[in-house]
């Protein structure tokens, strides 16, 4: 699968055993980042579903995200809970934007999260 | 009137690519102020989501003042963005009643992320609900002419403990 090029963001893919490792790099500030990024979320989602694997997607090179691309996760968290792939979300814990913004996805997760399916998972890494 | 210790004042283009340059450099200005750059970069996150919403429901061919001001001193950041409306924003008045209606801002946040959730199309106000849920700022809206609207986000840097860097004005 090829990696996504949008403006300042790139998204460069990884395959590992049992796994498809998307990193986030640069800044996801466009107007609606969503008409870029669903359709390619769509594409990995199936990926990962054909291959039986995990989807790990890593936020730690990110410099800002806006909130259209905040709508944007909400929807690939509520597909990937609808398709059965397993998601997590990385982010740096040490970057107090992403601490405040995916402390917020991951409250929202726990109202969203009923359906009894692999669900998303949430992790943390500290790049400083 | 206050000792500001920062005052900024930068135009506004109707043009998208701008929003992250005047995002940049608010960051920039209030590092200036504050030592904590990770404080920065959250304020700045509230310039950005309040340009967006000015060029997403502004009347840009409209006359009237187009503005970001940033204002800060160790008791009061202000953010604010004027710019041209055709018509008072009543949609935009109602949402931060709403806001402030709700039992708190995380609870408004998550009622926004929820609406996402179920319509991928409703994303009006999820910005707003950021900036005061993640940010800590209180939201004011006025129309400062028949045109213009101003759209003000308002924070205590002492209800997180940063301290500025500078304790008088220059």
């Amino acid at each position: 699968m090829e990696p996504l090029q949008h403006e300042t963001l790139t998204i460069h893919i990884e395959h590992q055993p049992g796994a498809l490792i998307a990193r986030w790099k640069g800044k996801s500030a466009s107007r609606e980042p969503g008409k870029v990024l669903t359709p390619w979320f769509d594409q990995l989602l199936q990926e990962a579903s054909d291959r039986g694997a995990r989807l790990q997607m890593h936020f730690e090179a990110l410099e800002h995200f806006n909130s259209s691309t905040i709508a944007a996760l909400i929807q690939l968290m509520n597909r990937a809970r609808h398709e059965g792939v397993a998601l997590t979300l990385v982010y740096d814990a040490g970057q107090k934007w992403q601490s405040l913004s995916f402390d917020a996805l991951q409250r929202a997760v726990r109202v969203f999260d009923s359906s009894g399916g692999p669900g998303v998972q949430f992790m943390t890494s500290e790049r400083r | 009137m206050k000792d500001w210790l920062l005052e900024l004042s930068l135009p506004v283009r109707p043009d998208w690519d701008s929003v992250e340059l005047l995002r940049c450099a608010s960051v920039q200005c209030l590092a200036t102020v504050f030592r904590d750059r990770d404080y920065c970069d959250v304020l700045g996150m509230v310039a950005g989501e309040l340009l967006e919403n000015a060029l997403k429901y502004g009347d840009w061919s409209g006359p009237g003042e187009r503005r970001l001001l940033v204002r800060a001193n160790g008791d009061r950041v202000e953010i604010m963005v004027r710019h041209p409306v055709a018509a008072p924003p009543v949609r935009l008045f109602a949402l931060l009643e709403h806001l402030r209606a709700a039992p708190s801002p995380e609870a408004a946040y998550l009622d926004r992320m929820q609406r996402v959730a179920l319509d991928p199309e409703s994303t009006g106000g999820l910005g707003l609900a950021r900036i005061a849920s993640e940010a800590r700022c209180t939201l004011e809206a006025a129309m400062l002419t028949d045109s213009v609207v101003q759209v003000a986000a308002l924070h205590r840097p002492a209800s997180l403990l940063v301290e500025p860097l500078l304790t008088q004005a220059p």
